[in-house]
């Protein structure tokens, strides 16, 4: 007997990048972020200066006004403001997706142990994730980057390059965890109980292949969305921390370019109004983003 | 026209470049370790330009900016251990001399290195010793002259620090403000609200004053600094001091008078009678006695100790002749004695502060203005002291941590007559050159101390808000060395001085040639100091009689001569 089998229906992801196509806000931000993006990766050729090129204070013309020669203009120290603003994407997306990769991973693992496994587990592992919250990250950047600072002079971890930033990105990521760990922890909980997951119990299948072919696939749509949000959350924290003069003196921060212009911001707007662009530019694209798969991937919690 | 095979090999060379990007540029010659103070953005600008100008000699740095309160302890060690090791190669800084008379004396000599003396470069040379003796020594003006020409001449040779410029001090104040013309800028003339009228504010006017970071101790005999003598100057009074910063004159304040023998060791200083301090115990003899005797107590730890030990040569060498009356017969005759001892060092009250432990007083309220401490008078009265006591002009009326101010009354027993109108004053510490900026736009302040910069924000002042003042500031920015380094410092870790360590010195002074002609001065003072300066060449104040315009000339920005300084110093571009 030949019977037509019912057309495969969409998974998950592309169901959700149908209500995705439809968010103005969600496409808004993914253009934005992709043009974030592009600036990061090609940088390198579009600059039209050096980063580090400080030529026109050596002939006079820092905080000069846009112009043919430097179309945002040249900052306090003599930099062309362009080129800093577009070297510091790269900076900024490090630093986000950085921070984030490692808040992820910890999250995951902690949250995905804590929601599977349960009862006293999961009480130590989220009484654990509330400690790290109730930490002030930001004073413990500043302190760990000044210690570290101090600490790696003559030892062979000097020789790495961006090494403050690469500090900065670190403790990031390892005090964002736990609002991944909550999210997962919720979802595992949420999985480990449903019809599907119980059937591949039924059949025999590992509790590793449960976990990472069953569980952690379908709780990634509601991680995703809180990595989006943390993305920006980190950006503007590194931003944060160089503004208060402790970032790192070699890496091109958009926080650094504030930082050293603010004070000019009478006399040369544009040395302080660009980095300000370009950071409300990216954080706003990653958390509209955010909202775009929010609204994609649970779109009961709209409703 | 090339061969194909020959465009071939050019375009795999282009692509290898383009993917690898361009041939790694030769490996530097040395490492140097540079900290930016991270407290004036304008000083972390040309920091960082100065750093890049090194490495384009060849020189890899590694630069940081760091908080003072990390600079202070590793050149404080007085080990010389270069920054690696927890000691420092090389820093920047804004230096001035306490006393209008250019002291370099008190900094370069070689026997005032640290803990105890200010010398913490190390500097170490004879022909600078000698010529700092001859300006401590000598009573003839010629002969000061002279060695103060020698000490200028002998500094270019070899250059121990760069001297980036010289900075005049821009300052805006409150158009109503009149008076501040009589303040000076160095320390030692702290802002004087005593002499200040605020236009249109009746006879109880409240002023204020902005200075940028919070001080480490008001315990006058712990700095020379800004961010303290700001804050604990208009309580003190020194034995002598400065007229106006116009004729920059000493005359006699707490004392009335001296009389000096023909050698010029033996000095008789009479004290100025019935003059009363804050808890209304009587100035006498006893309390110059106590003020020095503490600052030589090397318990006290005071930064002054080294300086004035070289003046007095001991505690035996001074006493209380009678209640009005001190002689003291110095081990030699000492210019620094007139102008700085007696001209600089704050009085402090014996009755107040001599049951104060050496191990407490930084933390004593007298230091910290931050609650009450009871003072016994020998009447048998107490007086209720809310700060430091003093003879001077205003009483502290404590600390208001929520505001960040300092409060003051007027001294109403003060033996000098106020001129002005202020009664109630206030010190408040503002960060930021913008943030003092907006707080003289909304009234908040009066003035502020010259570490704003606000040279380059001056075209942003309006005339109905703010009054533009600039006044010579007997100061310099320079980049200072560790002369202990073994490059830059004794030269024995350089090419020059492995090969013949005779001349390893030598070698040294070329690597900090190399680095002051890699300077460009005239457009970081155009640049990033707004055209208020003047580009450095030797530690004198620009504007100082002494400083000998006839023979120093600005140092040339050249990179090609800085690389040939490197050359002699066995480095290989």
């Amino acid at each position: 007997m030949h019977g037509t089998l019912p057309p495969k229906p969409p998974g998950i992801w592309r169901q959700g990048w149908y209500r995705f196509r439809r968010n103005r806000g969600g496409m808004l931000g993914l253009i934005l972020v992709a043009l974030v993006v592009l600036v990061a990766l090609t940088c390198f050729v579009a600059a039209p200066y050096d980063p580090n090129d400080q030529s026109a204070m050596l002939r006079g013309a820092s905080r000069q006004g846009p112009s043919a020669l430097h179309w945002l203009g040249t900052d306090r120290m003599g930099y062309d403001v362009l080129s800093r603003v577009l070297y510091g994407a790269p900076t900024a997306l490090a630093v986000g997706l950085g921070a984030m990769a490692i808040a992820s991973v910890i999250g995951v693992i902690i949250g995905g142990i804590a929601g599977y496994v349960g009862g006293l587990v999961d009480e130590c592992l989220m009484r654990f994730a509330e400690f790290f919250m109730v930490i002030p990250v930001f004073i413990v950047i500043l302190a760990v980057v000044r210690l570290f600072g101090i600490m790696v002079v003559g030892t062979w971890m000097e020789r790495v390059p961006h090494l403050n930033l690469m500090t900065i990105i670190a403790l990031l990521g390892l005090f964002g965890w736990p609002p991944v760990a909550r999210m997962a922890r919720a979802e595992f909980l949420r999985l480990k109980h449903a019809e599907f997951v119980e059937a591949a119990i039924c059949i025999g299948t590992t509790r590793r292949d449960i976990l990472a072919r069953h569980i952690l696939p379908n709780a990634l749509p509601s991680l995703i969305v809180l990595v989006a949000l943390g993305i920006g959350g980190a950006i503007l924290a590194e931003t944060m921390v160089s503004f208060l003069g402790f970032g790192d003196p070699k890496a091109i921060s958009w926080g650094q370019l504030l930082y050293f212009n603010y004070e000019s911001l009478k006399v040369a707007p544009w040395g302080s109004v660009a980095p300000g662009v370009a950071i409300f530019v990216t954080v706003l694209g990653f958390n509209l983003l955010a909202d775009g798969l929010t609204d994609a991937f649970n779109p009961r919690l709209r409703q | 026209m090339p061969k194909r095979r020959t465009l071939m090999q050019a375009a795999a060379a282009a692509a290898v470049t383009a993917a690898a990007g361009p041939a790694r540029a030769a490996p530097p010659f040395f490492k140097l370790y540079l900290m930016i103070p991270n407290n004036q953005p304008a000083r972390m600008i040309w920091g960082t330009l100065a750093a890049q100008q090194m490495s384009r000699i060849g020189i890899d740095v590694v630069s940081s900016f760091v908080p003072f309160t990390v600079i202070a302890p590793r050149r404080s060690r007085g080990e010389g251990k270069p920054h690696p090791d927890g000691g420092w190669d090389c820093y920047l800084e804004r230096y001035y001399y306490n006393a209008i008379k250019p002291t370099p004396n008190t900094l370069f000599h070689s026997r005032l290195m640290p803990p105890g003396g200010e010398n913490y470069y190390y500097v170490n040379d004879p022909q600078i010793d000698a010529s700092l003796d001859a300006i401590s020594n000598t009573r003839d003006d010629a002969e000061r002259g002279a060695a103060y020409k020698a000490f200028q001449k002998r500094w270019t040779e070899v250059e121990p620090l760069t001297i980036l410029f010289y900075p005049q001090d821009v300052i805006a104040v409150n158009p109503k403000l009149k008076g501040f013309d009589a303040t000076t800028f160095n320390p030692v003339f702290f802002p004087q609200p005593e002499k200040w009228t605020i236009e249109g504010a009746g006879r109880n006017a409240t002023a204020a004053f902005a200075s940028w970071a919070p001080p480490a101790s008001l315990i006058p005999m712990y700095t020379t600094g800004y961010n303290e003598s700001n804050i604990f100057g208009p309580v003190y009074n020194r034995l002598y001091e400065y007229e106006s910063w116009e004729n920059k004159k000493l005359i006699p304040s707490l004392a009335t008078g001296h009389t000096v023998s023909n050698d010029g060791r033996t000095w008789v200083i009479s004290l100025r009678q019935g003059v009363k301090w804050h808890s209304g115990e009587e100035f006498t003899a006893a309390d110059v006695k106590f003020t020095w005797d503490t600052i030589l107590n090397a318990a006290y730890g005071s930064q002054l100790r080294a300086g004035l030990l070289a003046v007095l040569g001991g505690t035996e060498n001074y006493k209380v002749s009678s209640k009005y009356e001190v002689t003291v017969t110095l081990p030699a005759y000492n210019m620094l004695f007139l102008d700085w001892a007696l001209g600089a060092l704050a009085m402090m009250p014996e009755h107040a502060y001599k049951d104060l432990r050496p191990e407490s007083l930084r933390g004593h309220t007298a230091s910290t203005w931050l609650g009450t401490y009871a003072v016994k008078t020998s009447d048998g009265k107490s007086f209720t002291a809310r700060g430091g006591v003093g003879t001077g002009p205003w009483i502290p009326q404590g600390y208001d941590p929520a505001r960040k101010a300092y409060k003051y009354a007027r001294n109403p027993n003060y033996w000098k007559p106020h001129t002005g109108n202020v009664t109630t004053f206030y010190i408040v510490n503002i960060q930021g050159t913008d943030s003092v900026l907006s707080a003289l736009k909304a009234g908040e302040i009066d003035a502020h101390d010259p570490m704003y910069d606000i040279g380059p924000q001056v075209s942003t002042i309006d005339p109905a808000w703010g009054k533009v003042q600039a006044f010579d500031s007997f100061k310099w920015q320079h980049i200072c060395y560790n002369l202990k380094h073994p490059v830059f410092g004794t030269g024995v870790d350089t090419p020059l001085g492995r090969q013949d360590p005779a001349r390893a010195a030598e070698a040294a002074a070329y690597i900090r040639r190399a680095i002051s002609h890699a300077m460009p001065r005239e457009q970081i003072v155009k640049e990033i100091a707004g055209g208020y300066g003047e580009p450095g060449v030797v530690p004198m104040p620009w504007s100082a009689p002494e400083y000998d315009h006839d023979a120093l000339k600005p140092i040339a920005y050249d990179l090609g001569l800085s690389r040939q300084y490197m050359e002699k110093a066995g480095y290989e571009f």
